[in-house]
């Protein structure tokens, strides 16, 4: 290893305290805001000046909680069981994700495990008496029926508003299950911003599973004749290894693209926390570099890794699209001294798909599209679309904040000042789309519904079945893109006999009309 | 109450929710948490995918109510909410919904929708449904008890218009498909039908519900609280019937109707006979494939109480299968649970099958496999094999386990349902269809 550089995104604002009983939600430890409309210039100004924090608006319609979206990770975790600790709604969503859970398995060439989650089942009376008594038999259960790896136990709103003491009732049952309980305090009125949940997850996650083996290094049994042999074999390959984060969005066909090209380079790679055991956490600490390929997901926990363990990482954007791929196989290259080798590489394989995508590039040139779901995501598909000729007319994040600037910094000097607003708002959509009129959308899955209703294409963001990291992503997603573009007949007849439930008034106003803390000129055109 | 594996059900909110999504014109704006709507659409949208619709999904209005309303109260937000929904949504009615935060705190919605400037005069109601107040099943009555209570007006009555309850958007995957099924049979005797629910439907069915002269509620406890509240606000008899799947369960059901209705019997006779040719029509053509490959199988029922005996018989009178166990689903009080144990014994079985009320996936997988133990040790063995499940789609493991098949009739169904149904003449022949064709496609892993 040459000498050690790190490239890590500078901001002003990112409160972490790994040792609070909880971490507090993104409004409030990283300023992210939920509610912004106008353009990507005026975003980053408010972004750098950190005044984005206004998350109000006079109408607001359903989007997901922490609560839900703390499922994702906990369930993902093999052998696990969840506890979603409120009344039965809450976590009644879980079912879907017994199936993606189960497809993202088969994909990594694992065992697929059912997705077991139990409600603690708190009715009316519980409310009134406090749902100790729920959670207790709930965790009992899930020992005695399931012999879990761990036990994820998920605070919903009611149990947080009558103040269940989980923590306390956790502590009384370590001694009476195997498993690791791990709390998760994610009750959904607590965060607007409900990318907060993967701080929650981390959080518990961190403060409850090992990161060494006992030995603090391989585990390796110090008897053997050949340990020591061993030990350096170990050595060297830790000395060349990249821990990946990953993300239950990413799908297997990204993870192998990016492990693809790592290895090219003589490193070896390990993924992380999605699809490991707990035991299996234990060897986070045997490798040389952390990276995440989604920050916004785990720079939380990799940020605890360096404090606690001294392991250092590096945060490059998405590596979706070309010049994002070839970033970020340079950055961790840089790292381990590869430089030269990874120009080589990127320069390689840039080459490569540029020639593959050059025909379908004809057919799509000019086309414009509308993006919408996760800013990181949707900037580094922003600029892959770029590769491929497509115009990006707009941005709709979910949430954003200053993590992001850099990314759409080169966004913005890529494709422009483009409109650009923070929203889950199904109605400012509509209304955003019937201004802007993309040939296309690529969309976070949720919104997608509203987008063909007004009889525009989509394309879903992110999929466990489909590409779009590295040099393989680019070429697949113009395929799709193309394919897309080639027939819109289900759109155009759907738009042609649904009907949308917004009154012609709203489509009048501005979409950021009800944005209370942030009215940008009622005039003002969005073009 | 006690901790349960994998609900096959949402809350009361989740329920009322899914209600709401199939009826024409009605926006509801949840007073709760921002993840309610969007938990609970997902939720629903298990059965069978069922999707937005005109105003589901991310397109709830919802006060999304945060740390400070908690602390503070929400009433503001709510009123600003409602204003703003009024200026935004097109809809007939907006119903107010609550969740179970606005309920712990005790939010006064009644006094906020009093201070509503509703300029046009767009039709508003409260309906409470906090979702630990009940379940899913529990909301779908709230929503059609507070319609009778606070919107259906009080019409002169149609002698030919009946409304139907006991299907659960969502909760009863194929409740489309069956409702327009139901309908179809009672449009045969001579009837209107309101439905509600399904896309034929329009707000103006939902208007004119009083003026119909029965309710029918097929199933046997969900849709009877509405018909109850019905029969106190709009003085409409109602009657509860067995959910009818095949031809004996319609022609039985059709003539339960028509007594009620003193609808002359040669009407229904020269129906049901003209039903029944085409259904064995179906059936006299499946009958060389039947015959020569012995189809028959063991049962096992595993569904919520609107639907489960319906199954269940079908298997055994309907097709002459043998149903063994009937896995009830839902959260019931004793007495609820002592209701359904005597209607059981209405049904006629060569050999009763086992009633168990149980809704956890893998307590149901080990109650079958505990009785019906395959040991390596003795090859001449008894076995709960040729094997079909009807259940959901989380009951695969235990249709594995014996090499049986599964069928999804309940609550989450993962495949795309569509207009499939279940129910009547049309919805027996379709079961059969879909028995058949899921037994042709098993891949046979144990010859004998």
């Amino acid at each position: 290893m040459s000498e050690v550089k790190e490239n890590i995104i500078q901001v002003n604002k990112f409160l972490h305290d790994y040792v609070a009983k909880e971490p507090k939600s993104r409004e409030y430890s990283r300023n992210t805001t939920n509610a912004y409309g106008g353009d990507l210039e005026n975003m980053l100004a408010g972004a750098c000046n950190g005044c984005l924090k206004k998350c109000n608006r006079d109408f607001t319609q359903a989007i997901y909680c922490q609560n839900a979206v703390s499922t994702l990770m906990s369930m993902s975790i093999r052998g696990s069981v969840v506890i979603m600790h409120g009344p039965i709604g809450c976590g009644s969503q879980n079912h879907g994700l017994e199936g993606r859970t189960k497809l993202a398995s088969i994909h990594r060439g694992l065992e697929p495990e059912e997705a077991i989650w139990l409600s603690s089942n708190m009715n009316e009376d519980d409310v009134v008496l406090g749902g100790e008594r729920n959670l207790k038999a709930a965790i009992l259960k899930a020992q005695e029926e399931f012999d879990p790896s761990c036990i994820f136990v998920l605070n919903s709103c009611a149990p947080g508003v009558i103040g269940d003491d989980i923590e306390g009732i956790i502590e009384e049952m370590r001694s009476k299950v195997k498993a690791t309980i791990i709390p998760l305090h994610c009750p959904g009125f607590m965060a607007k911003v409900f990318t907060s949940a993967y701080d929650v997850v981390y959080h518990g996650v961190l403060q409850n599973f090992k990161f060494t083996q006992d030995d603090g290094e391989f585990g390796l049994d110090k008897t053997l004749p050949d340990y020591e042999e061993k030990r350096a074999q170990l050595t060297e390959k830790k000395n060349k290894t990249v821990n990946l984060f990953v993300a239950s969005s990413i799908s297997a066909y990204d993870e192998k693209e990016i492990i693809r090209l790592l290895n090219k380079l003589g490193l070896h790679v390990q993924t992380f926390i999605e699809y490991r055991s707990p035991e299996e956490l234990k060897n986070v600490t045997n490798a040389a570099l952390n990276v995440c390929l989604c920050h916004v997901h785990d720079i939380y926990f990799v940020n605890y890794l360096k404090e606690q363990f001294g392991m250092p990482y590096i945060t490059p954007s998405i590596p979706i699209g070309i010049s994002a791929t070839n970033k970020f196989i340079t950055e961790i290259a840089e790292f381990f001294g590869l430089k030269k080798e990874a120009e080589e590489l990127t320069k390689k394989e840039t080459e490569k798909v540029l020639r593959a995508v050059e025909p379908i590039k004809e057919r799509i040139e000019g086309k414009t599209a509308l993006i919408s779901g996760g800013y990181l995501r949707n900037g580094s598909t922003a600029l892959l679309l770029n590769d491929i000729g497509v115009k990006v007319l707009g941005f709709r994040h979910f949430n954003y904040d200053e993590f992001g600037n850099e990314l759409f910094k080169e966004v913005r000097e890529t494709i422009g000042n483009v409109t650009n607003s923070v929203s889950t708002q199904a109605s400012e959509l509509v209304n955003l789309l019937q201004k802007i009129q993309p040939d296309l959308c690529l969309t976070h899955p949720g919104a997608g519904v509203w987008i063909a209703k007004t009889g525009t294409p989509t394309l879903t963001l992110f999929s466990e079945n489909f590409s779009y990291f590295g040099y393989r992503g680019v070429f697949e997603v113009a395929r799709r893109v193309d394919r897309t573009l080639k027939n819109r007949k289900y759109v155009e007849n759907l738009k042609d006999n649904v009907e949308l439930p917004f009154t012609n008034e709203w489509y009048e106003k501005n979409p950021y009309h009800y944005i209370s803390d942030f009215r940008i000129d009622e005039e003002e055109k969005i073009s | 109450m006690a901790p349960i594996e994998r609900p096959r059900y949402s809350c009361m909110l989740g329920g009322a929710l899914a209600t709401i999504s199939a009826l024409a014109g009605v926006v509801p704006v949840i007073h709760g948490a921002q993840g309610c709507g969007g938990g609970l659409f997902n939720a629903y949208s298990l059965g069978g995918h069922l999707g937005t619709g005109y105003c589901g999904g991310t397109g709830i209005p919802s006060s999304n109510i945060g740390e400070k309303e908690v602390i503070f109260g929400g009433a503001k937000r709510l009123e600003t909410q409602i204003n703003s929904t009024l200026e935004v949504m097109k809809g007939e009615l907006f119903i107010v919904l609550t969740a179970c935060m606005t309920d712990i705190i005790g939010e006064d919605v009644e006094s906020v929708l009093k201070d509503i400037k509703n300029k046009e005069n767009k039709p508003l109601i409260y309906i409470d449904t906090g979702g630990f107040k009940g379940k899913a099943y529990d909301g779908y009555d709230e929503i059609f008890s507070g319609l009778f209570k606070s919107y259906i007006p009080k019409r002169e009555k149609n002698r030919k218009l009946v409304n139907v309850f006991g299907q659960v958007p969502g909760y009863d995957p194929y409740f489309r498909g069956n409702l327009e099924e139901i309908k179809r049979i009672l449009e045969r005797i001579g009837l209107e039908v309101n439905t509600f629910l399904t896309h034929d439907q329009t707000h103006e069915n939902i208007l004119s519900a009083g003026e119909a002269v029965l309710n029918i509620v097929v199933s046997p406890l969900y849709g009877v609280k509405a018909a109850k509240t019905a029969k106190e606000t709009h003085g409409i008899d109602y009657i509860v019937t067995d959910f009818p799947i095949g031809a004996k369960a319609s022609e039985k059901f059709l003539k339960q109707v028509a007594n009620e209705l003193n609808i002359d019997n040669s009407i229904v006779e020269e129906v049901v006979a003209k039903e029944k040719k085409n259904y064995y029509g179906y059936i006299e053509r499946i009958s060389d494939f039947v015959a020569d490959t012995d189809i028959q199988s063991y049962g096992v029922v595993i569904a919520n109480s609107t639907d489960a005996f319906a199954y269940a018989d079908y298997l055994e009178n309907e097709i002459g299968f043998i149903p063994k166990y009937i896995f009830i689903t839902d959260q019931l009080s004793d007495e609820r649970k002592d209701y359904l144990k005597e209607r059981l014994e209405n049904y006629k079985y060569g050999e009763t099958p086992e009633l168990v009320f149980e809704q956890d996936t893998t307590a149901i997988r080990n109650y079958v496999k505990e009785r019906h133990s395959e040991s390596d040790a003795d090859e001449y063995q008894e076995r709960l094999s040729p094997l079909v499940v009807l259940g959901s789609s989380i009951d695969y493991k235990l249709a594995g386990d014996f090499g049986g098949v599964l069928i999804t009739v309940s609550y989450p169904v993962f495949d795309v349902v569509l207009n499939k149904g279940f129910a009547g003449f049309r919805g027996g022949n379709t079961l059969f269809e879909t028995i058949l064709n899921t037994q042709l496609k098993k891949e046979v892993k144990r010859i004998v």
